[in-house]
């Protein structure tokens, strides 16, 4: 409890980080009563074509082409983008980690050959193995978080494994292993726990990145055909832009100010957990 | 003359690192391929169509796919080695041609966003630096969050919303206008440059926000340094300190940056040549996937990897001009 | 002796503003600088001398203020004059090299580059002639093959060549005045040995005056004609060299004398403990009131608490500010 308080002494005294907390809840709100505050489903045909934003109390965000509710739309892909963006990130962070501690740990060759062999993914460009790996195997809300782990977790690997080696050589796990303690518990018990500050503070980061990644997919026609994300209904706004731009300008802005928020949340972790847990 | 006798042993260390690294980019390709669900018969003929069962067993055997996994891997290695990347049904071209019609529109797109946000990165990052916690510093420091928060295909469709649906000054499709008339050749490059300005733009903002924070950053931390002070106690003017010592010491990170930003923009390549219509081969890849091209796609794939590791020899390049400590990719202090 | 005073400091005041208040680190200082000579300031860290240094400088950061009664250079009030008439005056008339030669030069110009560009700052002077006066000036301090070297970038220079190239720098336009904050500190004892000649010499061909600040006290009796002691921002003696070194008056000065490990063998050749000063120097904020030395003064008695010693005359051009030098 005294630790929560402190981290929320030093978090808060960056008040873009305050606000990126404050924009996160707004989301998270968002995607998780949506489906309460307003009465239309996103893929429903609720009313008249092409209406603008404050026209209509009915859609406080207008319509688009085909008469959809643009803010049950919105409402939607908070749900979506989330969700996506989350369960994309913790696949990524547990392979990432899995191998950056084994690598990090046990080093060696087999440390030396895991890290080049994340070197691949730093050589092809990530949102082109995105775009591959959706269309080989095609655009399913499975496929696409695969998609996103699988070309983000070399880079959580090489952060992992830069940690571990460095914490590996601290006393109180050379003392472990003289004691004879069994190697997965050390990494479990004594060095995970030390290695988490940076773990958690790129997790921020790294949801906006999925969100972005998933926003391009859908706007392309790559997504998963059910879900109405953001960057449907962006694509779905591109034919309009000349009477009705704001059907492409609308999900843009919340995108903008999601990946915003996450960016900013992420920046007052970095500055809340680093210092203060190594200090500890 | 010193210079190159400096990069030698870095160059040798990067092409050695380049081959290994493409070497399993091949091998990547070809698992990824052999994952893919389907027969490896419509993996490969694509639209070609597999229906006729007498086709399919003629394109078996032309492809080779009656032979064990091993072996079609070396016949894959031996085409790549005669640069033979397959062959695309749909547009009746080697692969290779197709990708050789399109490289120099990216190419030519890429260049230009590297340009436009290394410069406009630095001198706002620069300027940042100089003017620090002032409200031009902190003006920048938001718009940089927001570009960085801003999707490409976004952006790109509001600059076309503005400039050329509302404004109308600037094309928002294609290369080339298509009714053009070749008369001369300044005409024809005052045409694409025109065409060129809101592509560049939409990929350039994203890594303007990242360089120009890099930047800011860089100038203050060199700017602490002893020898600015030194440079200072000599009486140097502000300005010879600002531009001449800390500022060509504070490029180094930004061109480190900019190395490893090359694979993230040819990503960005593809969602803003889709949107605009550009006719390189990030919408070429687009192209591959809807089709399901596979030969096409793992053909992209091989040459993206390729100018990255190009481009991040001539970043190493730069970088050894620029800082003379460097030897064997190592600094040297003593 | 009169020499024609150059630098005259009069009652300086150096501090910063902090959440607290203000916190002084330079009180009443008064110094002076004759042509030719070399002045010694000794004290430990945090007794002010290296922020005394960059005060006359005006190289202090815009956070800190800086006010005396004096800070005359020649005919220059360096109090009142702007920032380019102040960077007329840097490098020119009163050059300065730090502590650290490891990281005093930028990394990515060339010894002559750094050389032309201070000539070519403050003279009209065309390239080539200021590369061959930089050569000149790379020989005068001793720098072996300076045809060669003089193309050479910093990395490849030990400290030590390093630490000769700033004074090369420090003196390319003629100061009348050079300023050598801890510039051996940082090197080898026989690179040391090796700069304390070079500076004597160079004084002695370029006619300039040397302000030397250390915590070595032997090191700046060796070639200082007169030393100012400061203690926790203001003096506490002042003296000729030698009768500083042979019969300190103040207590600190004392202290230091015995505390160095040259100190450690008496007049008698028999070896003693190092003798430490107990105590720690005190910060801006926590200042005794009375003699800033008293808390950790061997001599100390209720009078030295409660009021702050002006400077007595301690023997001959010298004092110091103790109360037991007070003569009724």
């Amino acid at each position: 409890m005294r630790r929560l308080r402190k981290f929320w002494f030093v978090f808060s005294r960056r008040r873009v980080a305050v606000l990126g907390l404050v924009i996160l809840a707004g989301v998270i709100f968002c995607a998780v009563l949506g489906p309460l505050l307003t009465p239309y489903r996103p893929w429903q045909l609720a009313g008249p074509p092409l209406l603008w934003p404050a026209t209509d109390a009915r859609f406080p965000l207008g319509t688009d082409v085909l008469g959809r509710d643009i803010l049950s739309g919105l409402l939607n892909g908070a749900w979506v983008s989330l969700s996506i963006g989350i369960a994309a990130t913790s696949a990524s962070l547990l392979i990432g980690t899995t191998v950056g501690a084994v690598s990090g740990y046990f080093g060696g060759r087999v440390g030396d050959g895991l890290m080049r062999f994340t070197e691949i993914f730093q050589t092809i460009p990530s949102f082109l193995l995105i775009l591959m790996i959706v269309g080989i195997f095609s655009p399913s809300l499975g496929n696409i978080i695969l998609a996103i782990a699988v070309s983000t977790w070399p880079a959580v690997a090489r952060m992992v494994r830069a940690e571990f080696l460095s914490l590996r050589e601290r006393e109180y796990v050379q003392s472990c292993v003289v004691l004879g303690m069994s190697a997965p518990r050390i990494l479990i018990t004594q060095i995970l726990p030390n290695s988490l500050a940076p773990i958690l503070t790129i997790s921020s980061v790294m949801v906006a990145t999925a969100i972005l990644n998933e926003a391009s997919l859908s706007f392309l026609g790559l997504g998963d055909p059910n879900m109405m994300s953001w960057g449907t209904m962006i694509s779905i706004g591109r034919n309009s832009l000349r009477t009705a731009w704001y059907i492409a300008a609308v999900p843009g802005v919340a995108i903008i100010v999601t990946v915003l928020g996450l960016n900013l949340f992420g920046e007052g972790l970095n500055d809340a957990l680093n210092p203060r847990l190594r200090a500890e | 003359m010193q210079f190159l006798r400096r990069f030698a042993p870095l160059a040798r260390q990067r092409l050695w690192q380049g081959a290994l690294t493409l070497a399993a980019v091949i091998i990547f390709n070809f698992v990824l391929v052999h994952l893919a669900p389907g027969s490896p018969v419509d993996v490969l003929a694509g639209e070609a169509g597999t229906s006729d069962p007498a086709r399919a067993a003629a394109l078996i055997k032309e492809f080779g796919l009656d032979k064990s996994l091993p072996s079609q891997f070396l016949d894959y290695v031996s085409n790549l080695g005669r640069l033979n990347l397959g062959y695309s049904y749909r547009d009746s071209q080697p692969v290779l041609d197709l990708i050789l019609t399109r490289l120099p529109a990216t190419l030519l797109l890429m260049t230009c966003a590297i340009v436009l946000s290394l410069a406009a990165g630095i001198l706002i990052g620069v300027t940042a630096a100089w003017r620090v916690n002032t409200p031009i510093d902190q003006a920048s420091s938001f718009l940089a969050t927001l570009c960085y928060a801003t999707p490409m295909f976004w952006s790109g469709l509001m600059l076309i919303t503005i400039f050329s649906v509302k404004l109308g000054w600037l094309p928002s499709d294609g290369m080339r206008t298509v009714t053009f008339d070749e008369q001369n050749a300044f005409a024809l490059v005052l045409d694409v440059a025109r065409h060129l300005v809101l592509p560049t733009t939409s990929l350039a903002l994203f890594y303007i926000a990242i360089y120009s924070r890099i930047m800011r950053a860089s100038m203050l931390e060199v700017s602490r340094l002893d020898f600015i002070r030194a440079a200072r106690a000599r009486g140097l003017s502000s300005t010879a300190v600002y531009y001449r010592h800390a500022l060509r010491n504070a490029l180094l990170p930004v061109t480190t940056m900019a190395g490893v930003q090359i694979a993230s923009m040819l990503g960005g390549s593809v969602i803003v040549e889709t949107t605009y219509g550009w006719p390189g081969l990030g919408r070429l890849s687009f192209e591959a996937v809807t089709r399901r091209d596979y030969n096409l796609m793992m053909a992209i794939l091989l040459i993206s990897a390729v100018i990255v590791i190009v481009v991040n020899l001539l970043m190493d390049v730069l970088y050894c001009l620029i800082d003379p400590r460097i030897k064997h990719g190592t600094e040297e202090g003593r | 002796m009169q020499i024609a005073p150059l630098l005259s400091i009069a009652k300086l005041r150096i501090g910063f503003a902090a959440e607290s208040g203000r916190a002084d680190v330079v009180r009443d200082l008064d110094l002076v600088v004759g042509q030719g000579e070399t002045v010694g300031i000794v004290g430990e860290s945090g007794s002010g001398k290296s922020v005394t240094a960059l005060a006359v400088m005006r190289l202090l950061p815009p956070t800190t203020y800086v006010e005396a009664a004096t800070l005359q250079f020649g005919p220059h009030d360096l109090l009142n004059l702007s920032h380019r008439e102040m960077e007329r005056i840097r490098g020119k008339e009163i050059g300065m090299i730090f502590q650290e030669p490891m990281t005093s030069l930028n990394p990515v110009l060339t010894v002559g580059e750094h050389l032309v560009e201070t000539i070519r700052r403050h003279r009209p002077v065309t390239r080539r002639a200021a590369r061959i006066e930089a050569v000149e000036l790379l020989r005068a301090v001793r720098i072996p093959d300076p045809d060669r070297r003089i193309d050479e970038y910093p990395h490849r220079l030990s400290g030590g060549q390093r630490q000769r190239v700033m004074i090369a720098l420090a003196l390319s336009c003629r100061p009348k005045l050079l300023i050598a904050d801890e510039p051996t500190t940082a090197l080898d004892v026989t690179v040391q040995a090796q700069i304390l000649e070079l500076l004597q010499n160079l004084q002695y061909e370029f006619g300039v005056a040397i302000l030397l600040i250390s915590h070595d006290l032997h090191m700046v009796a060796s070639i200082a004609h007169r030393v100012v002691v400061m203690y926790a921002g203001e003096k506490v003696e002042e003296a000729a060299a030698d009768t500083l070194f042979r019969t300190p008056a103040h207590p600190y000065t004392q202290g230091l004398l015995g505390a160095t490990p040259r100190g450690m063998r008496g007049d008698d050749g028999v070896c003693r403990r190092l003798k430490e000063i107990p105590g720690r120097v005190p910060n801006g904020w926590d200042l005794p009131a009375g003699c800033v030395f008293s808390p950790r003064c061997p001599h100390v008695v209720e009078r030295c608490r409660l009021a702050r010693p002006p400077l007595y005359a301690a023997g001959d051009a010298a004092m110091a500010a103790c109360f037991r030098l007070e003569t009724s």
